[in-house]
């Protein structure tokens, strides 16, 4: 009598864990964006080249406008802010990498932080978008540059924005594209590194092959990202043929892409 | 001049008039209206452009001829109130940006609940990570709580002395399950190690004043943990130590919902070995947990528990005893949410708690507890306002049966009610405030009711400054036997007056509280033995709790003030509670060093009061001595302190992560007595020191993601 409860529990664990194997739901519904309509959709899309722009020239003052048209957009709009407010935390994700390479912290960690709240904003109203998720996962990832002590909470925390991202929208490219570029950047130490992000990255590449977006509202971003950072991940495997032609899809993508022109400088030069 | 010369001219100046219109500009200042610190908010012309303050919060925007003299201005930054303003084109402006009014369920009012959420960040925390990393914690939940401000247990037992409290007038919640006996090893005065796992814990809460009315038939605090829900992708772990191994898997269902479960054995025998400590005690635990969601459609949960706890203790050196407990759980909770602002949860639990204890030749006695529960709670979220409410049942069966020296059994059984209700809203801008209250009821011998109103508010002094007060009316009934044997008897009474200022920044963290808690109704026994509601007392204190974060470490240091009487049981004047220990300190510092950490923790108590054996009168015609006791509690056990290390190191091997880490637990080996035993035949004073000695553990555990 005193035993068996601990014996159905028991059978109850063992039984459990055989569901180990199974993988994660995939059935959820995407992120419904604003109706292209003028004059909104015309700022929106003009701040959307402005953005690309500045990532291609690494440029922090075009980055920085376009985040102001998205904000305009977004004081603008009488609808629904939710999903310009993507586009904010977008621009404050490029605004914050640059701020690292130029070893501005204080700039970087006002931007992961602003683009976090935008995102819990925009999640709020879209709670089933992955894309959202995913972008939310990557700034958690970002923020353990500023604080290290944190790793290990803020480590679990973005993995599982990453997993819930993959739920809802698995055939959703830039997903895997920002989960492979998060798990680039992840010590091996801690199960990241080229390889586990190589898998995320050509799932990404594969999706977008697929990928045709009509809306000039919608995200459109990340197609010649995920070929730059599937060369980067060769390169840091030690192999510049492939690296170099993934540099170069990258150009024939979009060829004035300056990282990836200076990544294929450097491969010549060697 | 020709007209046509003239006309260029004409429009030359007009064009240049124009352009001097166009660089025409309006600049000014963004600041924060409580902290005055500078915001890098947006601003944006009214049929113009927009640009961001810098970090200064200054900003400076052409403006288009079509702006005209006075133009309009909206200025937000993410967290804050958007804020229009009309000013004049060529001036410079100040514009001051108030908080967004946060909803009402982000803010935490409870006077000292002290949340480790960490989606909270309002309130003193600690985080599931941290009751791993802590020395001296044991991984052990109930452990690390003693580290929190307004917990006064001295460093050994886990039982939760609250504010002045006695540990049995703490509520234990998990997962909203009531859980009568939280301890593996349970004992009239130190209970050992409690039946939470902490890998499949989420997060929880110790409340030590001014608690939600969802909690019931508790006088002193409450301690609410969370269980782990399904996670979105598989995780688990396998760990092996010098105590026992143990194991933990999640992972989701698809199309169903998922599992999280957690298995583990403990033993001694290798940690006996590893300190050289014989004495021929030995112990056994075994813990399984598991909890299936399935989920029911969008609005629809369903959620499966199952968890056991066994433990087994022998002592064959000095007075030879076994122990063994077995501890049951079965529940079953269905969660709907059938509109955006309103969902309602139903549970059904049942708990068994059997005990054997049998000191062979003298005593041996079983008993089995067995609870029944229900609970509904809902919850409407109407904007500024939040309101809960709910109903609970719950029933207990307490057998007792008395095997040796004489054979005695003995039954008794009690069912309670209880009903909340609690409103949180915003009485204004910056002032939170949660009204509510509760009806409960027990029927042991006879129906007795209990009315508690509750009352708390928050002030947000700043962003990061926030001032709480309660006041509420708090009962506990007692466990069946009493109240069986005691026909009559009233629930037991306190009102909590509690005021505490947060200081929440993001690496550091101060909070100072002032309490003062009044008994009424205590359980006092008469000439004949019988309780009566005749005893009182109080509990007044101060606390000062501060945290420190850095790349590099993390510091704690926590200090408690307690001052506290009682007239209870059968001390028939107000002496000081046996509860009562007026200083109590812990300090914890952690090093963050390459893929690991080092942590060290000294924690100092004073000694609690107790009554001393003043002498001793032979009585011949009984034929044994008579004890002459002391004034009630006018002595103390000596202070009790300990240090404790530990470390843990991450390190790479066959592909995987392994996390290795050691530790010594009461590195000074201090003997500390938790009370003294007087001999029933000749009175002799034997002490009881913690079971705690100079030990060292060491251990492996691998992740997997």
């Amino acid at each position: 009598m005193k035993t068996k409860y601990s014996r159905i529990l028991m059978s109850v664990f063992m039984i459990g864990g055989l569901g180990f194997w199974f993988s994660p739901s995939d059935v959820f519904p995407s992120v419904r964006f604003s109706q292209a309509s003028s004059p909104l959709s015309k700022l929106v899309m003009e701040a959307k080249a402005k953005l690309r722009e500045g990532v291609n020239r690494r440029d922090t003052e075009a980055c920085k406008s376009a985040r102001d048209q998205f904000l305009g957009a977004m004081l603008e709009d009488k609808t629904n802010k939710a999903d310009l407010a993507y586009y904010v935390s977008l621009a404050d994700y490029r605004l914050a990498t640059f701020a690292f390479i130029s070893g501005d912290t204080a700039e970087a960690g006002r931007m992961i932080a602003e683009g976090q709240q935008y995102l819990e904003r925009a999640l709020t109203s879209f709670p089933e978008s992955g894309e959202f998720l995913a972008l939310y996962g990557y700034l958690l990832g970002l923020e353990i540059a500023l604080h290290p002590d944190r790793a290990i909470a803020l480590g679990g925390k973005s993995a599982q924005s990453f997993g819930q991202a993959e739920a809802k929208e698995p055939a959703n490219p830039r997903v895997h594209l920002l989960k492979g570029v998060y798990w680039l950047y992840v010590p091996e130490a801690f199960g990241g590194g080229p390889d586990t992000a190589l898998a995320s990255l050509e799932k990404a590449e594969a999706l977008f092959a697929k990928e045709t977006v009509t809306d000039p509202m919608k995200p459109d971003w990340g197609k010649d990202e995920a070929f730059l950072y599937i060369g980067l991940v060769y390169k840091a495997k030690n192999d510049p043929a492939k690296a170099r032609a993934m540099f170069e899809k990258t150009l024939a993508l979009n060829p004035d892409f300056g990282w990836a022109r200076s990544e294929l400088a450097s491969l010549d030069k060697k | 001049m020709k007209p046509i010369a003239a006309l260029v001219i004409l429009l030359a100046l007009t064009a240049g008039a124009i352009a001097a219109q166009e660089t025409s500009f309006i600049e000014g200042t963004i600041l924060d209206r409580e902290t005055k610190e500078p915001l890098p908010a947006f601003v944006l012309v009214a049929g113009g452009s927009g640009i961001s303050a810098d970090g200064r919060g200054r900003f400076k925007i052409a403006l288009p001829l079509s702006a005209g003299p006075r133009i309009r201005l909206t200025v937000w930054l993410i967290g804050y109130r958007i804020k229009e303003i009309e000013a004049e084109a060529g001036t410079s402006v100040k514009v001051e940006l108030d908080l967004e009014p946060l909803a009402v369920q982000e803010v935490t009012v409870t006077a000292d609940a002290v949340v480790s959420d960490e989606k909270n960040p309002k309130t003193v925390s600690l985080t599931k990570m941290e009751v791993y990393t802590l020395p001296g914690a044991a991984a052990d939940p109930l452990y690390a709580s003693h580290i929190l401000p307004g917990v006064n247990s001295p460093p050994d037992a886990s039982s939760l002395l609250i504010r002045g409290g006695s540990p049995d007038e703490v509520g234990f919640y998990f997962d909203g399950i009531r859980i009568a006996h939280p301890f593996l090893s349970e004992s009239l005065h130190e209970s050992y190690f409690s039946v939470f796992d902490n890998q499949v814990v989420d997060r929880f809460s110790v409340a030590t004043s001014g608690f939600h009315p969802k909690y019931g038939d508790s006088l002193s605090g409450v301690m609410d943990i969370a269980a782990k829900d399904v996670p979105a992708g598989s995780e688990g772990g396998l760990g092996l130590s010098v105590l026992g191994l143990n194991s933990y898997v999640a992972f989701p269902l698809k199309g169903v919902g998922g599992f999280v479960g957690s298995y583990d054995r403990g033993f001694s025998d290798i940690l006996v070995r590893l300190n050289s400590r014989g004495g021929g005690r030995e112990f056994q635990t075994e813990h399984a947990f598991g909890k299936f969601l399935v989920r029911l459609g969008a609005a629809n949960q369903v959620r499966i528990y199952g968890m056991a706890d066994r433990y087994r203790y022998s002592q064959s050196a000095g007075t030879a005893f076994d122990v063994s407990t077995e501890n049951d759980l079965a529940a079953l909770s269905w969660t709907c949410a059938p509109r955006k602002n309103f969902a309602f949860k139903a549970l059904v639990a049942r708990t068994t708690y059997d005990m054997s204890f049998d000191q062979p030749g003298t005593v041996r006695v079983e008993s089995r507890d067995t609870g029944f529960q229900t609970r509904l709670d809902a919850v409407l979220d109407l904007g500024r306002h939040y309101l809960e409410a709910g109903a609970e049942s719950a029933s207990r069966t307490l057998r007792t049966s008395i095997l040796d020296p004489v054979s005695a059994d003995s039954a008794f059984r009690g069912s309670g009610l209880g009903f909340y209700v609690q409103d949180k809203f915003r009485l204004s801008g910056r002032t939170y405030i949660h009204l509510g209250g509760r009806a409960s009821s027990f029927e042991a011998s006879g129906r007795r009711w209990g009315i508690d109103p509750r009352l708390s508010a928050a002030f947000l002094l700043t962003k990061k400054d926030i001032l709480r007060a309660s006041a509420g009316l708090y009962h506990q009934f007692g466990d069946v036997s009493t109240l069986g044997q005691n026909p009559g008897l009233k629930p037991k009474a306190s009102a909590h007056f509690a005021l505490s200022y947060d200081r929440i920044a993001e690496n550091f963290d101060i909070r100072i509280s002032l309490y003062d808690k009044e008994y009424r109704g205590l359980f006092l026994a008469g000439a004949d033995g019988r309780l009566w509601n005749a005893g009182k007392g109080f509990a007044r204190g101060a606390e000062f709790f501060l945290k420190r974060k850095a790349p590099s470490y993390e510091a704690v240091l926590v200090y408690n003030f307690l001052s506290s009487k009682r007239k209870e049981n059968d001390i028939a004047a107000l002496a000081p509670s046996p509860y009562e220990i007026p200083h109590s300190a812990t300090g914890i510092f952690t090093w963050n060093v390459k893929n690991g950490s080092l942590g060290i923790r000294y924690s100092i108590a004073s000694g609690r009061p107790y009554t001393p054996l003043a002498g001793k009168e032979w009585d011949e015609a009984a034929q044994s001595y008579e004890f002459v006791w002391a004034a009630p509690m006018s002595a103390r056990y000596p202070f009790y302190q300990r240090l404790d290390l530990n470390g843990s190191l991450r390190v790479q091997a066959f592909g995987r992560m392994l996390v290795l880490y050691v530790g010594i637990t009461n590195l000074l080996n201090s003997q500390n007595i938790l009370r003294y035993d007087y001999g029933a035949e000749d009175g002799s004073r034997q002490d009881q020191q913690s079971i705690f000695g100079r030990s060292f553990f060491a251990g492996l555990y691998v992740p997997f993601f």
